[in-house]
């Protein structure tokens, strides 16, 4: 089954130094696919094998690269204290893993969240601050989920022309953020982001949050207090990306596996052509000969 | 701290202790007090190693209304002598009652103020707790309940415990959500914070208003969250432009929403949930470089405890719990 038959991002919707700017009139998008036939990532696609539509409208498709875009990958750990121990040190090598997946030209950076948000690395391509602060981490405290979502992606690779990856781990719910899931997964939806959640396959998961745990706040009248009871699923979903579950022992396959796919995604660029320039314009990526899963982006916000 | 005070606290902490029973100068007594601010564990220090006599006079002075003391300094010389009696304890010292007395007479004066008047109710619950001689405690307890605003400030903390117990089900959110409206607790917290609130206690009108807004009255969740952004004590005033912020953002006012998360972090400048608000606002209006610049906002690794979070106090397991009190405390006196 298809899961998400949609996506697009804003082709140089940052400008340069991290200002995240939605263009007034939009010049050329890009959307970032994932094609996959059962598990495996499938390649050696070219223009002629997608369909894109921009709100039903059928695109011309100007380019499409695949593996040549060098990315930068956001690690976003959740450092709680039901991580001590043995969870800690899986996780660990997890992001090892995608470190090591990793290629000369792409860049890394770290955010360590329990109640509290840490940047532990900003943006390098020098892999061993980055291996020096995943040594270092330390679980304990409760999950401020939402909000470090939220600052992560905040934080994305100012560098132009980079493919941006952000890898969000957590193994339980949230019980200490401040903003609801409302705020990361509206930004997530505007942003060319791509994300990936990963969480354990464990109870955690599942148990329901309690609102003990919330500010109650509402910041969109359509919002209901009520976050999604999987939250890092809608959250990838929104992106084109998916979410990912795990034992502890398979994290380090399952992080050098997203970065493995991310690497496999192809970037189609396109101008829109006979669609409105404002507001929410719906995307949809198929393929025209072949089988296969599409993942991308459901939309994106088209400039006022 | 300027370099007189500096220079002070280096000779307090030369001349110190018992050797020479020398009066404090207020002057002294002020550099300590102003030293647990930024260093908390060398001013307990000097502190235990004071005689009664030593701090007595001092104390006194400060407590004189020509001394021109702060709020904040108030707070921090009860939180030195709390700190001080918790040692002394430790090491079963009698001095440990002439700090609780000590503390108790600054609180006498801070708690005039109904606004300062949970600061001190904190600290009188956290001596109750810990220290175990109970005909001693009879004092102690006889002082705090003679304080002028206890009336109003039992109000609040009744209406606490009854707005923990409305919002603490297990059950999922959505269910939550309907069981805190119709929750049998609710009226009675609210009814208890809103007398609180109504005799001037602002941590009460704070939370009565995140009551009112869960129930969906804005009018009177506005009303309780001005009140309470009036007050002097910083993590009330933090937590009252949050949700205010929160409000004008849902209702689409995004300027005054700006406003009110930036009047939060001038507040609390390092706490994570005032600057992700911020940095959230911004962010989906498209100004994601002054985003960035807040959310990665921390402060100088020496001065961590800058980064506590007053929205953590909302958090179980709850706000009566001893380590988390002395922690929000610290966190006021500290900013």
């Amino acid at each position: 089954m298809i899961r998400a038959l949609v996506a697009a991002a804003l082709f140089g919707a940052f400008v340069s130094g991290g200002a995240q700017v939605f263009r007034t009139g939009v010049d050329a998008i890009r959307v970032d696919v994932l094609v996959t036939d059962g598990r495996q990532p499938v390649g050696g696609l070219t223009i002629g094998d997608f369909d894109l539509r921009d709100n039903g409208v059928k695109q011309t498709i100007d380019d499409l690269q695949v593996g040549e875009v060098p990315f930068s990958m956001m690690l976003a750990l959740d450092v709680s204290g039901s991580m001590a121990g043995a969870p800690l040190a899986d996780l660990q090598d997890g992001a090892r893993a995608a470190l090591e997946a990793l290629q000369p030209g792409d860049r890394a950076a770290l955010i360590a969240f329990s109640h509290t948000i840490t940047t532990a690395t900003p943006w390098t391509s020098d892999r061993q601050p980055l291996a020096s602060a995943i040594t270092g981490l330390k679980a304990i405290g409760s999950t401020s989920l939402f909000d470090a979502a939220l600052a992560a992606m905040v934080q994305r690779d100012p560098e132009p022309g980079r493919r941006n990856l952000l890898i969000v781990f957590s193994d339980g719910r949230d019980t200490a953020s401040w903003l609801p899931g409302f705020a990361a997964l509206d930004l997530a939806a505007r942003s060319e982001i791509v994300i990936y959640g990963v969480t354990l396959d464990s109870p955690w998961r599942t148990r329901p949050p309690s609102l003990d745990r919330r500010s109650g706040i509402r910041l969109a009248p359509d919002q209901t207090i009520a976050s999604p009871s999987d939250f890092l699923a809608d959250l990838a979903t929104r992106t084109g990306g998916t979410r990912v579950t795990s034992s502890l022992a398979g994290l380090r396959r399952a992080f050098a596996k997203i970065v493995t796919d991310f690497r496999s995604r192809y970037v189609l660029t396109y101008t829109p052509r006979n669609v409105s320039a404002t507001g929410w314009h719906r995307l949809s990526v198929t393929l025209t000969n072949r089988k296969g899963e599409v993942t991308a982006r459901r939309g994106y916000e088209g400039g006022s | 701290m300027g370099a007189g005070i500096l220079s002070l606290v280096v000779a307090i902490g030369v001349g110190l202790p018992g050797a020479d029973a020398q009066d404090l100068s207020l002057d002294q007594y002020a550099a300590i007090v102003e030293q647990f601010r930024s260093t908390p564990e060398r001013a307990i220090e000097q502190a235990t190693a004071l005689s009664p006599s030593q701090f007595r006079a001092a104390a006194t002075r400060a407590r004189a209304g020509g001394a021109g003391w702060t709020p904040v300094q108030f707070q921090a010389a009860m939180l030195v002598h709390l700190e001080a009696a918790f040692v002394l304890a430790r090491r079963k010292d009698e001095r440990v009652w002439a700090h609780i007395q000590a503390g108790g007479e600054l609180g006498e004066v801070l708690g005039r103020n109904q606004d300062h008047a949970w600061f001190v109710h904190r600290w009188y619950m956290v001596v109750l707790r810990v220290l175990g001689d109970e005909d001693r405690l009879k004092t102690v307890r006889r002082a705090w309940t003679a304080l002028p605003w206890n009336a109003a400030i039992v109000e609040l903390e009744i209406g606490l415990r009854f707005e923990y117990g409305v919002v603490t089900p297990s059950e999922p959110v959505s269910g939550i959500y309907a069981q805190t409206l119709n929750s049998p607790k609710l009226p009675l917290a609210l009814r208890h914070l809103e007398r609180g609130a109504a005799a001037g206690v602002l941590v009460a009108a704070l939370h009565a208003g995140r009551l009112r807004m869960l129930q969906g009255d804005d009018t009177l969740a506005r009303r309780h969250f001005e009140q309470a952004a009036t007050s002097s004590t910083p993590s009330t005033r933090y937590l009252a432009h949050l949700f205010l912020g929160s409000l004008d953002e849902r209702d689409g006012d995004v300027a005054s929403a700006e406003r009110h998360y930036v009047a939060a972090s001038s507040a609390f400048p390092y706490a994570q949930s005032g600057r992700v608000a911020l940095a959230a606002l911004l962010a989906r209006s498209g100004r994601g470089r002054e985003a960035v610049a807040i959310v990665t906002r921390t402060p100088p690794a020496h001065l961590d405890r800058l980064s506590f979070d007053p929205w953590w106090l909302f958090l179980p397991p709850n706000p009566f719990e001893v380590g988390d009190t002395i922690k929000a405390m610290y966190a006021e006196v500290q900013q």
